[in-house]
């Protein structure tokens, strides 16, 4: 009997069944369907782990992949085998205490609900969430409701097309082409206008016809200054959508929130925990760019480490908590202190922060008293990293 | 058991090295070329380190502190008797190596460091087997003139280095020849020599570094000795044997010296002092922990008191730096410019900060004095003359110099800092 049983184990390890799931493939790291195997399911076919339980919705039960759509098991194939392999790089690279003390998460897919801090859902009739994902605080529940306590959970929204319109905010990208554009139009009239006195010192024939055309070159550029909110609005991008479950980077992104919930606890966005979960995202990936290069799952233009942005004081606001400034700023430290430092470097870095900490005082702060502790030539490599700081990110 | 050999033989350079003579600072050396490394390797793997050392340490012994218990303060350290010393060995047991080649060799084993090593490659280069020409002769009362200040100088004078007594006779007859003293200076060694005031082989040592003054005119061996034995003295070394390659680098494009010869040629002692001190205040600074900036009224009540965050205290140091450095111009130092890296030099040349502290410093200068590219100069004289295209570009084609210009600015404001608008520094 015993012999059976040990068969039956052996059998069940060596025929994993394979399934589709969106990885990163090639030089050019693409992210494509591919089949992959998931030997952490502890019954073939139910996306259930000792680590984490993929469900639909507000369901409880694990997806099967007898019985679900492509499109689900797609989903659910795809955060399951991303999930492991961040839980995997918190366990062997940063070897995190919190993360090996984890409880089973429950992942959830396709659900619109809001998070509601008593209930766990806001109810079905308030506003719809589409196209993003959340990491979620484990929650005492309410009894007299019989709302259950409930763990650490991931919430993949379902994705929805929607017009640039309807979403509000500035875009800093812009506002950066509109300073470019802004000097090209005062170069230009001011040459424009050099040219107009020249002409008019040395009277020759045709000096009418020249002051006329320089006269038009300058109404052309300044009506198109004035109107380049409607032209871009032309010939920019007008849809925005985005599969948040089949983007690994997102999936490495909110389990990172989850493993640093130690410290920055999961109440709301800022640019520093999201900057922080971005960097670790960006580590497991290997890339420096999280959610490029995977256009039919995402029409965002996802971030990038290398995109040297200049700092602002609006990225300490909540509403630019998702600019990839403080993910830019931590990857460069690996430029200092070099790539075999930086991950553990982070997550000691990380403890000195919470989620209300800022970029400015806080975060600079704690780079210079992780590097005290933990660089090998202390002060000397702090001047390296606020020389970078200075010259690069100037904050 | 190699680790056992290698530390004794490095106990054994140490020892041997004396620590004013020998490099206790430099990291490879100003004159190292791959030609050079080759050959030291070379003269290593025929003869044995521990040979090299012992021949070696033999010459450098005539340069003595004390003699029988009385400092001599170097007086004895004389360039022509130790290079002299050198041509004996290349001669004898080193021979098949020029004295040249053996020089550098003593300088890759650290036992002399390359301010010692100029001043004795330099004496080696001096010809004197070329014949003397003597363009002009003096006129009467010009040589009995001369011949009167020789008289003097020889009554004063007790037996010293050749290039010191050079300097003596040189500024004594300079006084009689006036500004032809250029043109006569060989003519008045001349009739020194036949009044027999100096000996032929003085007269043809003096003629030859009358045709090199420039190589021979600044501080000598002797100087050199004393006033390192005096740094060392006054401010002794934390750590010994500290080496760094910063101090071995050039100064600037124009100087022909590493940093730390110029240091020792500009600046004297007590400057050097107060040089480091401002370094080690500036560091300070740097690593300070909680900078306040406190504004009172007229009551002498608090109204304002803000700490500053990293960046601003990491930028408040580099201003203050600034002005110190100034004023430090403007005022000790009498006017004298002095650059970072000199600063620098002075700060680890007296120990007060590690080899391993000088690069980052040295590096913050990039911060106000940022290292141009040669394209990014190229591009700025693109810029200067693309205003002439304005003139002749014809309308409406004037746009494409203005994004030209545009292209330009944004190639070459890229990297640079902008102005901060978000905190006091």
């Amino acid at each position: 009997m015993v012999f059976f049983k040990y068969l039956f184990i052996l059998i069940s390890l060596n025929s994993f069944a394979s399934y589709d799931a969106v990885v990163r493939v090639g030089k050019s790291l693409k992210g494509k369907v591919r089949k992959v195997e998931l030997p952490q399911m502890m019954t073939s076919g139910v996306f259930e782990s000792l680590d984490f339980k993929i469900v639909e919705g507000k369901n409880e039960n694990p997806i099967n992949a007898k019985d679900c759509r492509y499109d689900l098991c797609l989903k659910a194939a795809t955060t399951f085998y991303h999930l492991h392999l961040a839980k995997k790089y918190f366990l062997d690279v940063v070897k995190s205490e919190n993360v090996a003390n984890l409880k089973q998460i429950t992942i959830r897919l396709d659900i619109k609900n809001k998070h509601h801090k008593l209930g766990h859902y806001a109810h079905d009739n308030n506003e719809p969430q589409f196209n993003n994902a959340k990491s979620i605080p484990p929650g005492k529940g309410y009894a007299p409701k019989g709302i259950t306590p409930w763990n650490q959970e991931i919430w993949f929204r379902p994705s929805k097309k929607i017009h640039l319109n309807e979403l509000a905010g500035d875009d800093i990208e812009m506002a950066e082409y509109s300073g470019v554009l802004k000097r090209f139009r005062r170069q230009l009239h001011m040459q424009n206008l050099n040219k107009f006195f020249v002409n008019t010192l040395r009277v020759a024939e045709g000096t009418a016809s020249s002051n006329i055309r320089l006269l038009g070159a300058s109404l052309i550029l300044e009506l198109s200054y004035q109107n380049i909110d409607g032209l871009n609005k032309l010939f920019s991008r007008k849809w925005y959508q985005l599969e948040t479950a089949l983007v690994p980077e997102i999936i490495y992104h909110e389990f990172a929130h989850i493993a640093l919930s130690d410290r920055m606890e999961l109440t709301h966005s800022s640019s520093v925990n999201e900057g922080v979960a971005d960097y670790f995202a960006g580590q497991i990936a290997q890339n420096d760019e999280l959610a490029t290069n995977i256009k039919k799952y995402n029409t965002f233009n996802g971030k990038k480490a290398k995109n040297k942005k200049l700092y602002r004081l609006q990225f300490e606001q909540t509403g630019y908590a998702n600019t990839d400034f403080v993910f830019g700023l931590l990857w460069s430290l690996e430029s200092v202190l070099g790539d075999k430092v930086t991950p553990g470097f982070v997550y000691e870095m990380s403890e000195m922060l919470t989620t209300q900490s800022n970029i400015r005082q806080d975060l600079l702060q704690a780079i210079e008293d992780t590097c005290d502790k933990v660089c090998e030539n202390g002060w000397i490599d702090n001047i390296a990293i606020k020389k970078m700081i200075h010259m690069k990110r100037n904050i | 058991m190699k680790f056992l050999v290698l530390t004794l033989f490095t106990n054994l350079i140490f020892a041997s090295v004396d620590p004013i003579v020998g490099n206790d600072r430099e990291l490879g050396s100003y004159f190292d070329t791959n030609k050079r490394l080759e050959l030291n390797s070379d003269i290593e793997a025929k003869f044995s380190k521990e040979y090299l050392i012992t021949e070696y340490s033999k010459v450098l012994s005539i340069i003595k502190r004390t003699v029988r218990g009385k400092e001599v303060n170097f007086q004895n350290a004389c360039e022509f008797e130790l290079v002299n010393s050198v041509v004996s060995l290349s001669e004898t047991s080193l021979n098949s190596y020029n004295e040249k080649e053996l020089l550098f060799s003593m300088r890759s084993l650290n036992l002399i460091d390359d301010i010692v090593l100029e001043k004795l490659i330099n004496v080696a280069k001096v010809d004197l087997t070329s014949k003397v020409r003597l363009k002009t002769t003096l006129n009467t009362s010009q040589k009995e003139n001369v011949l009167a200040h020789a008289r003097e100088i020889k009554k004063k004078k007790q037996k010293g280095c050749l290039i010191a007594e050079w300097k003596e006779f040189r500024t004594g007859i300079q006084k009689d020849l006036g500004q032809k003293f250029e043109r006569l200076e060989i003519a008045a060694f001349y009739e020194i020599a036949q009044a027999g005031l100096i000996s032929t082989r003085q007269f043809l040592i003096f003629s030859a570094l009358a045709k090199d003054s420039k190589k021979f005119l600044g501080p000598d061996l002797t100087s050199y000795l004393k006033k390192k034995a005096l740094v060392r003295k006054l401010f002794p070394l934390k750590v010994e044997q500290d080496f760094s390659e910063f101090i071995t680098n050039k100064g600037n494009k124009k100087q022909k010296n590493s940093l730390r010869m110029g240091l020792y040629q500009r600046f004297e002692y007590h400057e050097m002092a107060i040089m480091s001190d401002l370094v080690n205040r500036f560091r300070k600074l740097l690593k300070s922990k909680r900078i306040e900036i406190t504004a009172y009224d007229q009551d002498d009540v608090v109204v304002d008191k803000r700490e500053l965050d990293p960046m601003e205290r990491f930028r408040y140091a580099i201003k203050v730096w600034r002005v110190e450095k100034s004023l430090l111009e403007a005022g000790p130092l009498k006017g004298k410019f002095v650059s970072h890296k000199e600063l620098i030099m002075a700060a680890f040349e007296l120990g007060q900060i590690a080899a391993q502290e000088v690069d980052a410093i040295s590096e913050l200068e990039e911060i106000w004095n940022p290292q141009r590219k040669w394209h990014e100069k190229a591009w700025d004289w693109v810029k200067n003359f693309s205003s002439l295209l304005y003139i002749v570009t014809p309308p409406p084609y004037g746009f494409l110099p203005a994004l030209g210009i545009m292209a330009i600015d944004s190639v070459l404001t890229k990297d640079d800092a902008q102005e901060i608008t978000h905190g006091i520094f």
